[in-house]
């Protein structure tokens, strides 16, 4: 069975990066290939890069409530590239009302601040696993 | 003879230990601190090297600064807090920059027009900063410019240029404005420009301020952001030291005179939640400078040895699961440093881990400065903790330890060569993941998080502040509107004189303050000077110079 393919990447001009390196290492560990984009990309640098590495999941850390301003437009994107079939996650600072919005932009998971990374690999594992085919490429 | 305790467990694991990971002993005695010779190594407060403080009647002569974190939204928005913080007893003002302006662009920048205010104060040039400090006299006011990023240099600029525009002599300015770069450059919001220019325009500053016989600080040192990051408190006083001898090295390397630079040496700590270790932190923090500017720098000025500490307390500890509990926690963090003779001191508010300050979280946020300062009795009596057994040997233990690490940092060439060879950026990351571990585990107990856990619909829910996208907007308007209206002539013909002052290598702050007076945004500052040192105008790549030929 091939591995889960996770984008982690932090988006606009939020500069907290900890936690995005520290979900990354735990998601490794977990046994899951994993590219880190780091900070400051754009929702057109994220979408290019999950087509590319065919990523299963985009995962979002954001301590910056521009979250709400910018992923819409990164959910956008990737509903042009026929990209749907990608599920984003959010992990970080989402107080409300942001979690709704964001759902609502089609945002599958939110995890917030104090989430233990057991839980974030079994549900990126259970989001992946509902999905009947995967494409082997793009 | 008494029986040696044995710190370690079976498994070679401390049995306690302080958050750096220094062993603790069950119970500590005179025989723990015996070879401290009082004179030399502790002193009184006020006496070389500092450990008890850096005046002699410190908080009964005068109480800290209590200060308030504050900036978002518009110009307008931070100027309407900034007073209202300053309405509760707020002392002076104390602000944090938004990304675009750390990072040097323009809130109008295609990357920046979702972002401009989001997370601290947006100063794309002297019209915001006007706005901003507007009511409050600069004559007057104790203005704190800390998390900034690269718009240090621009908000000294503008900061001296508005002092010239209301004919307030620039010896009259106080407080500080944190342009040293070498705590920054390597985490957050600092990594986008080029370290080589930042430390030119840095010096620049420092060089002008200490000409000018300001009380201004400007040498500034610092490692909050790394410790943000996770590392201990024995690494940032080791990483803030280095990065401020880093500074130094740069400033003296242009033949200024450390006595005349250090003149007022500021050194901004966070304050972590390991109580006996931070209080004796500071007092480690304050000896090793006075060590490191009298045996490194051979230091005469009496005053370049004193190290006054503004503290921050870590957002870093504090939790988003019942966020009142937070209240709490920086209680603690503020009695540690206050223990700790702190000069200045500003508590996180407790919705730091959800959002922006409100107004009610800041409203409690001065009641715990005023709790602590009236009702407590702690400023009555000078560095109290001193002769305790385990301040003392914890205050030694914790400067030996940052020594070796800074002897480390040397051997590998300083902080830059260490930061080059992944050294620190391995540290900032291993800490992270280990106090991550350490919490999942359940070794380490947290509050809301694994002790004392309550369902999300049970949380009772404090006021969440949001700035709004018309805030935002708002801030991307007024810097478009500036643009149009200036003498855009003026600032073009500045703006080239910039890059040729730069290629001959002068002081630059003359003309960055003729720059910001006809309202050159740091982005346009920025990016021409990058431009004349071959870089691209944008470190995005998306947007060319308005000045082009």
């Amino acid at each position: 069975m091939r591995k889960i393919r996770v984008v982690i990447s932090k988006i606009g001009l939020d500069g907290h990066e900890v936690g995005a390196k520290l979900i990354s290492a735990m998601l490794k560990n977990a046994g899951m290939e994993v590219v880190y984009l780091g900070k400051f990309q754009t929702p057109e640098s994220i979408v290019a890069s999950a087509f590319q590495e065919n990523a299963d999941v985009i995962g979002l850390s954001c301590l910056s409530p521009n979250h709400v301003r910018l992923i819409p437009k990164m959910m956008d994107l990737l509903k042009e590239k026929g990209m749907e079939d990608v599920f984003v996650v959010v992990g970080g600072t989402v107080p409300d009302p942001y979690p709704e919005e964001l759902r609502n932009a089609g945002v599958r998971e939110i995890f917030g601040p104090g989430t233990m990374s057991d839980k974030v690999v079994s549900s990126i594992k259970s989001l992946v696993a509902s999905q009947k085919t995967r494409p082997i490429s793009r | 003879m008494k029986k040696r305790e044995s710190l370690y467990n079976e498994g070679g694991e401390p049995k306690f230990e302080t958050s750096s990971g220094i062993p603790i002993k069950r119970i500590y005695d005179p025989e723990d601190i015996s070879d401290i010779d009082y004179g030399k190594e502790i002193a009184d407060a006020g006496t070389y090297p500092f450990t008890r403080g850096i005046y002699p009647g410190m908080y009964r002569d005068r109480l800290w600064r209590r200060r308030l974190l504050s900036g978002f939204g518009s110009a307008r928005d931070s100027m309407e807090r900034l007073t209202y913080l300053s309405s509760i007893g707020a002392e002076g003002v104390e602000v944090v920059n938004d990304s675009p302006s750390q990072l040097g662009i323009d809130a109008d920048h295609p990357m920046a027009v979702e972002e401009a205010g989001l997370i601290g104060i947006p100063v794309s040039s002297l019209y915001d900063l006007e706005k901003i400090l507007e009511g409050f006299p600069l004559d007057k006011t104790v203005v704190s410019f800390e998390s900034t990023g690269v718009s240090g240099i621009t908000i000294a600029s503008q900061l001296f240029a508005l002092a010239d525009k209301q004919g307030v002599p620039l010896t009259a300015l106080n407080g500080s404005i944190h342009v040293n770069p070498f705590d920054q450059y390597y985490c957050a919001y600092g990594t986008q420009q080029p370290l080589d220019l930042w430390t030119k325009l840095a010096v620049d500053v420092v060089e002008f301020t200490s000409n000018h016989k300001m009380k201004l600080a400007t040498f500034h040192g610092s490692a909050r952001l790394a410790r943000e990051n996770g590392v201990s408190a024995v690494q940032e006083l080791a990483l803030g030291m280095s990065s401020q001898i880093a500074f130094i090295d740069a400033i003296l390397e242009r033949g200024l005179n450390f006595d005349g630079i250090a003149n007022r040496p500021v050194y901004t700590f966070a304050i972590g939640s390991d109580f006996f270790e931070e209080i004796a932190k500071f007092r480690a923090g304050r000896k090793m400078w006075a060590r490191i500017a009298k045996e490194r720098y051979h230091a005469e000025n009496p005053r370049a040895l004193r190290l006054y500490l503004a503290v921050r307390a870590s957002g870093r500890v504090l939790l988003a699961q019942q966020p009142m509990n937070n209240i709490i926690r920086t209680a603690y963090q503020i009695l540690a440093a206050a223990l700790g003779g702190c000069n200045s001191i500003d508590p996180c508010l407790m919705d730091e881990p959800l959002c922006i300050p409100t107004e009610t979280a800041s409203w409690f946020g001065m009641c715990n400065q005023n709790i602590l300062a009236h009702e407590t009795g702690v400023p009555s009596v000078v560095d109290p903790l001193g002769g305790s057994y385990f301040i003392e040997y914890l205050t030694a233990e914790l400067e030996k330890k940052a020594f070796e690490m800074i002897q480390k940092i040397d051997d590998m060439g300083g902080l830059v060569e260490a930061v080059k060879k992944g050294w620190i950026g391995k540290i900032l990351e291993e800490e992270a993941y280990k106090f991550q571990m350490a919490v999942e585990r359940g070794d380490k107990k947290l509050v809301g998080i694994n002790e004392m856990v309550i369902p999300p619909e049970k949380e009772q829910g404090i006021p969440i502040h949001q700035t709004s996208k018309a805030s935002t907007d708002e801030q991307v308007k007024r810097t478009r509107e500036v643009k149009e209206k200036r003498d855009n002539k003026k600032v073009k013909d500045l703006l080239r004189k910039l890059i040729d002052e730069d290629k001959r290598n002068v002081n630059l702050m003359p003309l960055l303050i003729e720059a910001s007076k006809e309202y050159a945004t740091i982005g346009e500052i920025w990016g021409s000077l990058r431009e004349g040192r071959g870089l691209n105008y944008d470190p995005y790549g998306m947007i060319e110079s308005p000045f082009k030929d």
